[in-house]
């Protein structure tokens, strides 16, 4: 084997496992999932599903990644080959470079954004805009030809920027790059992480023009809302973060311990790894966002901007309240916020080129450097899609295949192999075996039922969801109701008459601090939001310069997008197993021969 | 803040600062078993 690649230090695994995991979602995800989810009483399914779910998992793949290297193996088609030789493991292995490959296609150009927004607090470019005039600023970013620093294509420059750092980083090999990156990059993101967090927690009501302190937005996100931890949809959104803040079932966790030796501890790596991503997250990734948009703009806007998802807050509204601070401090925010992200952002990228390099290493004696810039190819062939039609929603699919519905049938899977296949039995032994801790017995327990049974959960409950997106219902939904307003107006009808009976309309539509008022129930502020939606969109829909055609036209190309977007998903998970099947059938040559 | 989500946020944050420096400070103190023959190139 050609692989010869090692980590430089302990310190350097750990930093860079943590990297792996701490990403854009720590600061832009998890937030907008508590605050959707019940505020502080999200923090206790969320903990569970880490205790039940992703403690345990970290456990299994790092074992896995470690046992697979033992024999040479370093990326996810033969590390579970080596597991148990049935051919259908290998195939089911190609996830784990498939789903890595796929989402570092997306997730690259998502880090440009972050290297551009750096670019621009720096060079001033948001001073004296406006809060529309930063929203619509994100919103030219995105059409491919407009260009707002004179330089022509400049998301594509940014985003071909960010690939070539990716890829050198990566050319470096392993303790020369990635580990160097990481020793960086994640002590970095965690001092402007810091840094913000204080200047979050600490921001005082009329000063500078806030209108809340950051405390109102901490209590918001802190209050327990104990009526919610009983609803299945809290509980399936707590254990879909823990998936994402952790990296599991993507593969790079195994890879990435493969390079560790058999007598070398895992246990209480994975531990202090795991842990460092919670500090983020939970420490810091609910300091930020929350605290300084409540601060700026009230509970109501930011609850009605968080069910766009986190993005748009972190790039559409926090460049202006950033602008509130004066100048200086302005632009220091803003690099400190898109440095920390892009920070996050590529300590994942480089563990999402990890697993290619390692299979070409592995199966083809390729050179490191030869592999990694195949790597920057191939992110750039499969990540022009999600450039070119951001729009037509080609960026949302891959996300939601790659980054999301393949993540949980890979790990559903390797849990069922590691306890069931291979046997809890040797894999508790893989797990324990070199460890600088006592893994607590229950976990043994834990990783043969309790975690499979939670997999299956958020599996099953997800099926209604990929369902609903293979048949586009939301899009469908949106024409129908685009074609025929009165549509809206029935069901604003129908939720006036139940939920919100005995509101007036001066509450319905102008009412203030909906959120934190205590004589309404959840239903009615949920109804309320709803109401305001959907009036909204009504008066979209009737305006006189509203194109109705043209707006059909352009649902209906972003359905062609989406539609297309899926074969070629499928063509490169076609292409991955074909070359694994060549590498397997190159193994049995070299094994007659010897 | 209110009472509830002090507690609640106080709770959270000591719980989870105190396994991320428990286990660092693990890793930092725990000394290598075998440091020419281990997984880190920089101990070998």
């Amino acid at each position: 084997m050609a692989n010869k690649e090692s980590w430089g230090s302990r310190v350097g695994l750990i930093l860079a496992m943590a990297g792996n995991a701490v990403g854009l979602g720590n600061f832009l995800r998890f937030p907008v999932q508590a605050i959707q989810n019940g505020g502080g009483t999200f923090i206790i399914p969320y903990l569970i599903c880490f205790l039940l779910m992703g403690l345990p998992l970290l456990y299994v793949e790092w074992a896995v990644g470690r046992f697979g290297g033992k024999w040479g193996n370093h990326s996810t088609p033969f590390i579970l080959d080596s597991m148990d030789k049935r051919r259908m493991w290998k195939y089911i292995g190609v996830f784990g470079i498939f789903t890595n490959v796929a989402v570092a296609a997306y997730y690259c150009y998502l880090e440009s954004w972050t290297l551009s927004y750096v670019f621009h607090s720096i060079f001033g470019t948001f001073q004296g805009m406006d809060q529309n005039q930063v929203a619509d600023f994100f919103g030219n970013y995105m059409k491919i030809g407009s260009s707002t620093t004179g330089i022509p294509y400049e998301s594509i420059v940014f985003w071909l920027v960010c690939l070539t750092i990716n890829t050198y980083i990566l050319s470096k090999g392993l303790s020369g790059g990635v580990e160097k990156a990481a020793k960086i990059g994640v002590p970095l993101l965690i001092f402007f992480g810091v840094l913000l967090a204080f200047k979050g927690i600490t921001l005082q009501a009329g000063e500078n023009g806030a209108i809340n302190s950051g405390t109102v937005g901490l209590n918001y996100l802190w209050t327990p809302d104990f009526s919610s931890i009983w609803t299945a949809k809290v509980w399936l959104a707590a254990a879909g973060q823990i998936f994402f803040t952790l990296s599991l079932g993507m593969g790079s966790i195994h890879c990435y311990a493969s390079y560790i030796k058999s007598t070398d501890d895992i246990a209480l790596n994975s531990q202090s790894a795991g842990w460092m991503n919670e500090f983020v997250e939970v420490v810091l990734g609910s300091s930020v966002l929350i605290p300084i948009a409540i601060g700026y703009l009230g509970i109501d806007n930011v609850v009605e901007m968080t069910k766009q998802g986190g993005l748009g807050l972190g790039f559409k509204t926090l460049p202006y309240l950033f602008q509130q601070w004066g100048d200086v401090l302005g632009a220091f925010a803003g690099v400190m916020w898109f440095g920390l992200l892009f920070f996050a952002g590529i300590t994942s990228s480089l563990a999402m080129g990890t697993p290619w390099i390692g299979f070409l290493e592995d199966e083809f004696n390729w050179k490191r450097k030869n592999a990694a810039w195949t790597f920057g190819l191939i992110v750039m062939i499969l990540g022009l899609p999600t450039v070119l039609f951001f729009n037509q929603g080609v960026f949302d699919e891959y996300d939601y295949w790659a980054g999301t519905v393949s993540l949980v049938v890979f790990a559903m899977v390797e849990i069922i192999l590691f306890s069931w296949v291979f046997g809890i039995k040797k894999g508790w032994h893989e797990i324990t075996d070199g460890a600088d801790i006592k893994v607590p017995l229950f976990y043994k327990f834990t990783i043969k039922y309790i975690t499979p049974l939670i997999l299956g959960f958020v599996f099953i409950f997800s099926l209604p969801d990929i369902w609903n997106t293979i048949q586009h219902t939301s899009t469908k939904t949106e024409i129908a109701q685009a074609k025929n307003p009165q549509q809206l107006l029935e069901s604003i009808k129908n939720t006036k008459s139940n939920a919100l009976v005995d509101l007036h309309d001066s509450m319905i539509y102008k009412g203030v601090d909906i959120m934190t008022n205590e004589n309404l129930s959840d239903e009615q502020k949920q109804g309320i939001f709803d109401v305001r939606e959907k009036t909204a969109l009504y008066k979209k829909y009737t305006a006189d310069d509203f194109g109705l055609n043209a707006f059909v036209r352009e649902k209906e190309k972003m359905m062609w997008f989406k539609n297309i977007s899926r074969p070629f998903l499928l063509l490169v998970f076609g292409l991955i197993s074909f070359l694994v099947y060549r590498a397997s059938k190159k193994r049995e040559l070299n094994t007659k021969t010897n | 803040m209110n009472t509830s989500a002090l507690i609640m946020m106080i709770t959270a944050f000591s719980v989870v600062i105190f396994m991320t420096v428990y286990y660092f400070v693990k890793v930092l103190r725990t000394p290598p078993r075998d440091p020419k023959h281990d997984s880190y190139s920089e101990t070998n």
